[in-house]
């Protein structure tokens, strides 16, 4: 039933994803395929940008005073520095109408739209960036997928969310397992408190969504493999729509096949994003699974624990306190 | 008899049991001993709630007439917070959720680990945190030596955590300026 309603979903950009499904048959036409797939949706991206900024300028700021006042002339600001950029009139130019069609060149202009920056660089291009990971991102903002675990898992990350500065990391993705109906309410619940502060409805680009998991509790070894596979599928097509430039984790397991298929792009130069892994309060002594997976396999940019034993069990990971 | 059950009310210490979403029978099983309930009667507790969550085990439900504590049971609610605020005093499972709720309220907290539990990780926090004094740690069957030697006065107050440093790394990390 679930299965089916995903299948539909995706029947939106089927021939796209029915494509994707060849992997590993044809590595080099479907790379080239998943390019073309995200040039066009980084097209779209430029165009939403584009649209947003201009929204800003159009307000109306008459009647504002205070705060609001300055936060908005700050906005304008920003945005007629960014297009007062000559690098950028062309872009500015093209954009006019409808959105039309740009070449690729243009994507890869430097500051336009901040998703687009890592997407087409190659294997050489990673690791480049590998050796220097800081880049300049002090005037831009990063799509973010948040991974929500359970219980206490979503409750941490909550607290995490709650002071971190959500005009950096926006739009934001939040996925939770389709088992877990609380989730995604606790996410809503926080969004709207945020949007309450600054007087703003929750903003449309803020997305709730749901993936399958590989094994629920119980479920027989041979079931579980149709599953895992299947659960993998709806990941990559998630990670495909979604394109995030950071995923923020703290287990359990729902966040391994994201992270890894965040990996792969990153190896394939297809996309880059940053993986922050912070291992749950209530790990002591020994990391999680997930937690290993991400940190043997140098999958996460960063990990932190919250307990210095793990610490020092664990070298590369980084000791920041209790969450709780 | 009325003016004694106005005192009892006045004076109601409730020991509040939470077994989260799923079952711990041998939790619920230890609280329900008589050894247990006179145990918290003698410590000057009036009352017992239970959260038995999906538990097959049925605690004996009783008014207190006998002097005794009054012992009530449910299976679920959405108002555990309440539950918790009322309480003088938590018995709990090791999630770390109920665990943190409780120490944020400031109430005395007993944790007891699941030992049926096939990867339990869940001590290692309770473990932990009794060390430091937060909460006392127990497993079933040592739950009434730990209520008989109950010292309150011991337990340290526990300071909510701080996620900033972590939002300060990935700031770094991604190239952001500092605040």
């Amino acid at each position: 039933m679930g299965r089916d309603k995903a299948k539909v979903k995706g029947k939106g950009k089927a021939s796209d994803s029915n494509e994707l499904t060849e992997m590993g048959v044809d590595m080099k036409g479907i790379k080239d395929r998943i390019d073309k797939i995200l040039q066009i949706a980084s097209e779209r991206e430029l165009w939403k940008q584009k649209e947003s900024d201009m929204r800003v300028l159009a307000v109306d700021t008459s009647n504002m005073t205070g705060d609001e006042l300055q936060v908005i002339l700050a906005m304008k600001e920003e945005v007629k520095k960014h297009y007062s950029n000559p690098s950028l009139t062309t872009f500015a130019a093209s954009h006019t109408g409808d959105p039309s069609p740009i070449s690729a060149p243009d994507i890869r202009s430097p500051a336009p739209a901040p998703a687009t920056d890592f997407s087409f660089y190659g294997l050489s291009g990673v690791c480049q960036i590998q050796c220097k990971p800081i880049c300049n991102t002090s005037s831009k903002h990063l799509s973010t997928l948040i991974v929500l675990g359970s219980g206490g898992h979503t409750a941490e990350m909550i607290n995490l969310l709650s002071v971190m500065q959500n005009d950096r990391f926006a739009p934001r993705f939040y996925i939770a397992a389709v088992t877990d109906n609380m989730s995604l309410q606790k996410a809503r619940v926080f969004e709207n408190t945020l949007a309450d502060k600054i007087s703003l409805q929750v903003s449309d680009s803020t997305k709730f969504m749901q993936i399958y998991r590989s094994r629920e509790v119980g479920q027989s070894y041979i079931t579980s493999i149709g599953t895992t596979l299947f659960a993998l599928c709806h990941a990559l097509w998630l990670m495909l729509k979604i394109r995030p430039q950071v995923i923020l984790c703290n287990g359990p397991g729902t966040c391994i096949p994201l992270c890894a298929i965040a990996f792969i792009f990153k190896v394939l130069g297809i996309r880059w994003s940053y993986i922050f892994y912070v291992e749950s309060i209530a790990r002591v002594k020994r990391l999680s699974l997930s937690g290993l997976l991400l940190y043997k396999l140098h999958m996460a940019d960063q990990l932190f624990v919250q307990w210095p034993q793990l610490q020092k069990q664990y070298p590369r990971a980084h000791y920041v306190g209790r969450l709780m | 008899m009325e003016s004694s059950s106005d005192n009892n009310f006045k004076s109601k210490r409730i020991v509040f049991v939470t077994v989260g979403t799923t079952s711990f029978d041998s939790l619920v099983r230890s609280v329900d001993t008589d050894q247990v309930k006179e145990e918290l009667s003698k410590k000057g507790y009036t009352h017992l709630v239970i959260q038995m969550g999906r538990g097959s085990y049925i605690p004996k439900k009783s008014s207190g007439e006998d002097g005794l504590l009054v012992v009530d049971y449910f299976t679920f609610s959405s108002s555990i917070a309440d539950y918790l605020r009322s309480a003088s005093l938590v018995i709990s499972h090791a999630g770390s959720g109920s665990i943190f709720e409780t120490l944020r309220l400031g109430k005395p907290l007993i944790v007891v680990v699941n030992e049926d539990l096939m990867d339990n990780h869940q001590s290692e926090l309770a473990e932990e945190l009794a060390e430091r004094k937060h909460l006392f740690c127990a497993h079933p069957q040592t739950l009434y030596q730990v209520i008989q030697s109950l010292e309150l006065e011991s337990i340290i107050p526990y300071h909510p955590g701080d996620a900033t440093p972590v939002a300060k790394l990935i700031n770094r990390h991604l190239g952001f300026p500092a605040d």
